[in-house]
C-alpha cells in the first residue's frame, strides 16, 4: 500500500471510530493498534505499554492535573460568587457596570480556575439572574457569560495552551505570556460590546416596563466602606493570581512548579476562607479533579501513540509535504487552516483537535514563515470560538443547564456577537501579531 | 443475579475508592512541587528525587482513576450521532463502541502486566540518581488498566440490558 491510501485510510478509520461513540481516548489508541498490527513490525506491539507510559512520563504534563485541582478546588468554593458581587459593586458606577462586572469576574476567574464551564458555572449562575433583572437582554446576559467563560483556556494558566506547547515544543512559559495580551484584548473586547448592547437593552426594557412589562429593579449605588467591605473576599483571588506569575514570569519555577503552588495556594485558599475541609466539600474537589485530569491524560497518552504510528508510516510527513506544496498563498494558507480548526471544533473537544492537528500542521506552518507561539494563540482564540458555536459549543449547554428557563436559541443568538468579537481578535493578531508576542519578546528575548 | 449485583457494586465502590485516593495523590504530587521549589530556591539543597517520584505518581493517579472516570462516564466521547441515528442503530453502535473499548483496554493491561512481569524479574530501575524500581509505576498502571477493564465489563450489560440487571 502506498503511503497515501495508508494515509487515508487511516484517516477514515479515525473518523469511523471517533463517530461510533468511542471515548476519544480509546478510539485513537484502537486506531492507532490496528494499524501496528498491520502495517509495523511485531517489536513495536511488543513494547506498546512502554510507549504509552513514555510519553506519560514528562515533568510538563504534571502542569494539567495540577492546575486542573486548582481550578476545581477555586470552582468548587462560593469564590465564583464572591468574586462577581465583590467586582459588581466596585464597578456600579461604570454605564453598564454590571455587565462589565461579569465579563471582569469571568476573566479573573478563568484565569484562576482555567476552566471555562466552571467559569461559566460559577459566575453565570449568580450574574445572569440579577442581569435579567435589571434590563439585561436574555441573549445579552447568557452570551456575555457564555463567551467571558472562554477567556479561561486563552489567560494563563490555560490548558489548551499547555497541550499546545507539547504538541509544538514551544515553551510553555512563553506561550502563558503570549495569551496574557489577547485575552486582555478579547476582555475589552467583551466589555465594551456589553456596554454598547447594554444601552440598547435598557432602554428597550424601561419602554417594557412602563407599558406594563416585568418591573425593572433599580441600579445600585454603594458606599466606598461598603466596597472595601467586601475586599477580604476579593484580594486571596488577586494574592493567588500574583503569587502563580510572580514565580512564572520572575523565573522562580517552571510552569509545572508554578503549577504545583498554585494548586496547593488554591487549596488553602479554600480551606481557610471558604472552610471547605468537611469529607463532603473534599470528595467532590478530588473526584472533580481526577476525572477531568485522567480523561485528558489518557487522551495525551492515546494521541501520543496516534500520532507516532502516524509518523512511523509516513503519514505525518507525506500530509506535512502536501500540505507545503499547495499552491497557496501564505494567508490563503492560514485562512484554510482556520476553517478547518473551527469545523472540527464543531464535533471534538480542544484536547483532540490540538494533540491530533498540530503535528501535521506544524511543518508547513513553519515553511511559511508563522511564529509559532503567536499560532498558540490563534489556535486557542479558535478553540474558544469551538466553545460557543452551534452545534455543540459546551459553553451553550452549560448556560442552558444554569438558565433552563431561557431557549437554547436565545443563547445561540446572544453568542454571535461574541463570536465576530473572537474572529475580529483573530483579524487583529494578525495585523498586529505584537499583541501576543510582545510580552515574551520583551521578557525572554526572540 | 445477588452475586453480579455484589459485584458490580463492589467494584463500584473500589473504584470510585481509588478515585479519591487518585485525587490525594494529586494534592501530594502539589506538596512535594511545594517543598522542592522551596529547598532549591531558598535553601539552596540539591533536588533529586522530588520531580521524578511526582512524576510517578501522576502516571499511577492517572491510571488508576481511569475506571472510576469510566465510572463517571468521564471519557468524553462523540455523541452528535445520538441525535440523528433511530434508537436501536444508536444501541448497536453504542454497544459496538464499548466492545471496541474493551478489547483495546484489554490489550493495553496484558501488555501492562507483561511490562510489570519483566521489570520485576529484571529488577529493572530508573537510570536516575534516585533510581526508584519500575515495577511500581508499572505494577498500578496495569492494575488500573484491569479495573478499567472490568468496569467497562461491568457497563456493556448494563447499558444494553438496563442499570443492575443481569443479562438474560
Amino acid at each position: 500500500m502506498s503511503t497515501l491510501q495508508i494515509g487515508l485510510l487511516y484517516g477514515v478509520t479515525t473518523f469511523l471510530l471517533l463517530f461510533s461513540g468511542m471515548p476519544i481516548a480509546f478510539a485513537l489508541a484502537a486506531v492507532a493498534l490496528a494499524f501496528m498490527f498491520a502495517f509495523m513490525p511485531s517489536a513495536n506491539i511488543a513494547v506498546v505499554a512502554e510507549t504509552i507510559y513514555s510519553e506519560l512520563d514528562n515533568f510538563t504534563l504534571l502542569t494539567i492535573p495540577l492546575f486542573v485541582l486548582m481550578g476545581a478546588a477555586i470552582g468548587k468554593s462560593r469564590a465564583g460568587e464572591d468574586l462577581y458581587s465583590s467586582l459588581n459593586r466596585w464597578l456600579s458606577r461604570v454605564p453598564g457596570g454590571l455587565g462589565v462586572a461579569n465579563v471582569v469576574a469571568c476573566s479573573v476567574f478563568a484565569a484562576m480556575c482555567g476552566s471555562s464551564p466552571a467559569t461559566c458555572s460559577a459566575i453565570g449562575s449568580s450574574g445572569i439572574p440579577q442581569m435579567r433583572a435589571r434590563g439585561y437582554s436574555e441573549e445579552l446576559a447568557t452570551g456575555l457569560i457564555a463567551a467571558g467563560g472562554t477567556l479561561g483556556i486563552l489567560i494563563p494558566p490555560s490548558l489548551t495552551l499547555i497541550l499546545y506547547g507539547l504538541a509544538s515544543e514551544q515553551s510553555i512559559g512563553r506561550l502563558f505570556m503570549a495569551g496574557v495580551g489577547p485575552g486582555l484584548l478579547l476582555t475589552a473586547m467583551f466589555i465594551a460590546w456589553t456596554i454598547f448592547q447594554y444601552r440598547r437593552d435598557r432602554v428597550r426594557a424601561t419602554v417594557a416596563a412602563a407599558s406594563g412589562g416585568p418591573v425593572l429593579q433599580a441600579l445600585e449605588h454603594y458606599t466606598w466602606a461598603e466596597r472595601v467591605e467586601t475586599l477580604p473576599r476579593f484580594l486571596p483571588f488577586i494574592a493567588v493570581i500574583a503569587l502563580i506569575m510572580v514565580a512564572l514570569y520572575g523565573g522562580w519555577a517552571t510552569p509545572s512548579e508554578v503549577a504545583g503552588i498554585g494548586a496547593a495556594a488554591s487549596l488553602v485558599m479554600v480551606v481557610l476562607i471558604y472552610r471547605c475541609y468537611r469529607w463532603a466539600d473534599m470528595r467532590l474537589i478530588l473526584g472533580g479533579t481526577v476525572r477531568e485530569s485522567c480523561m485528558v491524560m489518557l487522551i495525551i497518552a492515546m494521541s501520543f501513540l496516534y500520532t507516532y504510528v502516524m509518523s512511523y508510516l509516513h503519514v505525518t510527513q507525506s500530509t506535512a509535504e502536501w500540505l507545503i506544496a499547495l499552491p497557496l498563498s501564505k494567508w490563503a494558507f492560514f485562512f484554510w487552516v482556520n476553517v478547518l480548526l473551527i469545523m472540527l471544533g464543531f464535533f471534538l473537544p480542544p484536547v483532540a483537535i490540538i494533540l491530533m492537528v498540530t503535528p501535521i500542521l506544524l511543518p508547513a506552518l513553519k515553511a511559511h514563515g508563522f511564529d509559532l507561539i503567536w499560532f498558540g494563540v490563534i489556535m486557542t482564540v479558535l478553540m474558544e470560538m469551538g466553545l460557543i458555536h452551534p452545534p455543540v459549543g459546551l459553553n451553550l449547554f452549560v448556560i442552558n443547564g444554569i438558565a433552563p428557563d431561557i431557549p437554547l436559541r436565545k443563547i445561540v443568538m446572544g453568542v454571535l456577537p461574541f463570536l465576530a468579537l473572537l474572529a475580529i481578535a483573530i483579524v487583529l493578531l494578525c495585523v498586529t501579531p505584537e499583541i501576543a508576542t510582545w510580552l515574551p519578546n520583551h521578557y525572554q528575548g526572540k | 443475579m445477588t452475586l453480579w449485583l455484589r459485584f458490580t457494586g463492589a467494584l463500584d465502590t473500589l473504584n470510585t475508592w481509588f478515585g479519591y485516593l487518585s485525587g490525594l495523590l494529586i494534592v501530594f504530587c502539589a506538596g512535594i512541587l511545594v517543598f522542592e521549589v522551596g529547598v532549591r530556591y531558598w535553601l539552596r539543597w540539591a533536588t533529586d528525587w522530588e520531580i521524578e517520584l511526582a512524576v510517578m505518581l501522576l502516571i499511577i493517579s492517572t491510571f488508576m482513576s481511569a475506571a472510576y472516570t469510566q465510572l463517571q462516564r468521564g471519557h468524553v466521547s462523540i455523541d452528535v450521532l445520538d441525535g440523528v441515528m433511530s434508537p436501536t442503530a444508536n444501541r448497536i453502535r453504542r454497544t459496538v463502541a464499548d466492545l471496541l473499548s474493551l478489547a483495546v483496554c484489554a490489550f493495553i493491561a496484558w501488555k501492562s502486566w507483561e511490562l510489570f512481569g519483566e521489570a520485576w524479574s529484571d529488577g529493572r530501575a530508573s537510570n536516575s540518581v534516585w533510581g526508584p524500581k519500575l515495577w511500581i509505576p508499572f505494577g498500578f498502571m496495569a492494575l488500573g488498566m484491569t479495573l478499567l477493564c472490568l468496569q467497562l465489563a461491568v457497563q456493556i450489560p448494563a447499558a444494553r440490558f438496563g442499570q443492575r440487571k443481569r443479562p438474560p
